[in-house]
């Protein structure tokens, strides 16, 4: 046991070197737009009509510390996000970060997760089921639906369905609020219209995540159900449903759980696409947005890093999961 | 009276490149208690030949149509290859027959504890509580030698050494009291001295418990410790019987003849025994996935006429209680 919470500990120390390692590659990034945040937002100004001078840059620059070395910069933003959660102060709109991300980052990362969450709860059972299948009928239909899964583009998909939408029901289906609820405080009434808007990017990124989770529980069924510890217990008379859960299925969730992270990663790539078509107002577009039109490089850091941290951790749980579910890390641990 | 009776089997498998002949009318028995060994060069089908006896091959094998595998209990025959459902099958599988494999590590599951796959076992075949199956188990552990039982019951495969894991297995496979073990080339990952203690346990538990043993292998050394009767098979089909002691005092084919020139003498030690392979006759294993004409050793043999290139041999007892399948093998009168 006092093991395993060692364990836990040094994983939790590699996550969070993992993360100051991306800090500081999202923080240099930062620096590497040409132009500091002082100049950015003052040449803004200039633009809307504001006469702005040399000492004006100057003094914003020493206001907002960027007059101090690098990293000691970087010291302090990662002092301000890992202790205070703060990222600050977004350099053209002037708003403070958490603020602004606020529900977004928990939207898109909720939308996320439910999409990987969907994606494995149907890929896990018929994965195995079909990889277990001497059905052709089964095994030729459920290749041609993650064939589709996996070649139709995600935005093709969200087109198809909006279109379809429109012109069936006169309802684009964008959007992930009713008007009446855009800017209303939490409710359950506003819980229930989230609800009622976010099935269609769920389903949209949940879609191809789930043609990808099905390859890969099956790949991995079948390479369990080759192995000789099948054969062996299939030669002790273990039969049917007990074969296939308790020996190649037990042993293939390991191997699935570690493919978590990887498949959180994808979706969150495909995120910043679908909430575009969608015109939904999460992360991935604000993202977009704040790389893209306004040069944003507090917001843009902020996001990215968020992104990063939320597949670090996911990859810290499933290490967790993978040591208590496989014999081998955990005796390895516990002794 | 045989304990199970392998009749003119014939198995195929379909794969890709098209149909595989692995065993060709290969027949032989097992008498109650004795064992057997059953000896080739890796592919001349002795594996598929012994899983042929669970109905352990793959969905793509198949059995040809006068091919019989019959398994002759106190109470009733079973005929093996018509089993279909796996319950039905569970009386080969585990009940009347068990089987160990080369690699012990491989043959346990990886995230069950040794403990956990010996109750679930016994606990399908002997009908009796979780508790009690714990208690053969770990008994059945002691027998084997290991010591520590209740605490290797409660390990995981990768927790033992390879020789512990191989008792294990043993002690998995005969803790239901199987009239038959399968031994498909057990000692072939260990090292000489842990092959030796592998086979003494074998033949002792044997003993203990009265089942026959099926012994695979492609080591002539280890049959020659311990068979009563060897069968020869080559490309799938079995080439001679005979007493162990009549074959490698006086064995009548040209492959098997080969194969002794290439073993030491009886007697030497098991260790030098050890080392010795089948490959050391020169030419090919034919291929498997042409038919064979003739005599399938006849490309490799010092004595093949136009004959045995066209006309297989059949297997014909050339001596009392030898069989050989050989147009040249000199026969002599048989003794009534
Ligand atoms: N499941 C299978 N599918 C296709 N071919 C097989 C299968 N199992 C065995 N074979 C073929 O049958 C032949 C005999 O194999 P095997 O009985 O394993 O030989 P061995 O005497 O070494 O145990 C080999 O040529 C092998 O390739
Ligand atoms: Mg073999």
């Amino acid at each position: 046991m006092a093991q395993f919470i060692q364990f836990t500990l040094s994983r939790a120390v590699m996550a969070i070197v993992t993360l100051l390692t991306v800090s500081l590659i999202v923080f240099s990034l930062m620096e590497l737009v040409p132009g500091t945040c002082a100049e950015r937002y003052l040449a803004f100004k200039n633009t809307q009509g504001s006469q702005i001078t040399v000492a004006d840059i100057e003094a914003e620059k020493k206001r907002l510390g960027l007059d101090r070395p690098f990293l000691v910069r970087w010291a302090s933003w990662v002092e301000n996000v890992f202790v205070r959660g703060q990222f600050g102060e977004s350099c053209i709109l002037r708003l403070n970060i958490n603020q602004l991300l606020a529900d977004k980052f928990w939207i898109s990362l909720g939308i996320c997760l439910a999409a990987l969450l969907a994606a494995y709860l149907i890929a896990i059972p018929v994965g195995i089921v079909s990889a277990s299948s001497k059905s052709p009928v089964t095994n030729n239909v459920l290749r041609f639906l993650s064939y589709l899964g996996l070649a139709m583009p995600n935005f093709l998909l969200a087109l198809i369905i909006m279109l379809f939408s429109t012109v069936m029901f006169g309802d684009s289906l964008t959007g992930l609020f009713s008007k009446e609820y855009r800017d209303a405080a939490w409710s359950w009434a506003k819980f229930g219209d989230f609800l009622a808007h976010a099935w269609l990017p769920i389903f949209i990124l949940g879609w191809s995540a789930t043609a990808f989770a099905l390859q890969t529980v099956r790949a991995l069924m079948l390479d369990e159900i080759g192995k000789l510890y099948v054969t062996a217990a299939t030669a002790r008379g273990i039969f049917g449903r007990r074969l296939l859960w308790r020996y190649p299925a037990r042993h293939a969730l390991g191997p699935v759980i570690n493919s978590l992270g990887f498949d959180l990663n994808r979706i969150f790539n495909e995120l910043p696409v679908v909430a575009l078509i969608l015109t939904l107002t999460e992360s991935g577009a604000l993202l977009i947005e704040s790389l893209a039109r306004s040069n944003d490089q507090q917001l843009a850091g902020a996001i990215i890093f968020l992104l990063t941290a939320s597949i670090v951790f996911l990859n810290f749980v499933t290490d967790i999961m993978l040591a208590l579910m496989d014999p081998r890390v955990r005796r390895g641990l516990m002794g | 009276m045989s304990l199970i009776t392998v009749d003119s089997l014939t198995v195929q498998f379909d794969t890709d490149e098209g149909r595989i002949t692995a065993v060709e009318d290969v027949s032989f028995a097992v008498a109650p208690g004795e064992i057997l060994g059953l000896v080739g060069e890796s592919g001349s089908g002795k594996s598929v030949t012994a899983k042929s006896l669970m109905r352990l091959n793959s969905d793509n094998a198949r059995y040809a149509a006068q091919s019989r595998v019959v398994l002759h209990l106190d109470d009733r025959k079973v005929d093996v290859l018509s089993l279909r459902t796996g319950r039905e099958m569970q009386i080969v599988r585990g009940g009347a027959i068990s089987m160990i494999f080369q690699e012990p590590m491989a043959s346990f599951a990886p995230a069950i504890t040794i403990g956990d796959q010996m109750v679930e076992q016994l606990v399908l075949h002997r009908r009796i509580s979780e508790k009690e199956a714990a208690r053969v188990s770990i008994e059945m552990l002691e027998r084997v030698g290991i010591s520590d039982a209740a605490k290797r019951f409660g390990q995981y495969a990768f927790e033992l050494s390879g020789g512990m894991r191989q008792r294990a297995m043993i002690a998995m496979a005969l803790s239901t009291r199987p009239r038959l073990l399968i031994a498909d080339e057990p000692t072939t990952a260990l090292d000489v001295t842990i092959q030796a203690q592998v086979l003494d346990l074998m033949l002792e538990l044997k003993q203990k418990v009265g089942a026959a043993i099926l012994l695979i292998t492609h080591d002539l050394g280890v049959v020659a410790e311990v068979a009563e009767r060897i069968v020869v098979m080559y490309a799938g089909r079995k080439v001679e019987e005979a007493r162990a002691r009549d074959l490698f005092a006086n064995p009548r084919h040209p492959y098997t003849q080969g194969l002794l020139g290439a073993v030491p003498k009886l007697g030497s030690s098991l260790e030098e025994k050890g080392r010795t392979r089948l490959s050391e006759i020169p030419g090919m294993v034919p291929n498997l996935k042409k038919p064979i004409e003739g005599c399938a050793f006849a490309s490799r043999c010092p004595i093949a006429t136009d004959l045995c290139r066209k006309v297989a041999p059949a297997v014909e007892a050339k001596a009392l209680g030898h069989f050989v399948a050989c147009h040249h093998a000199p026969r002599e009168a048989i003794a009534a």
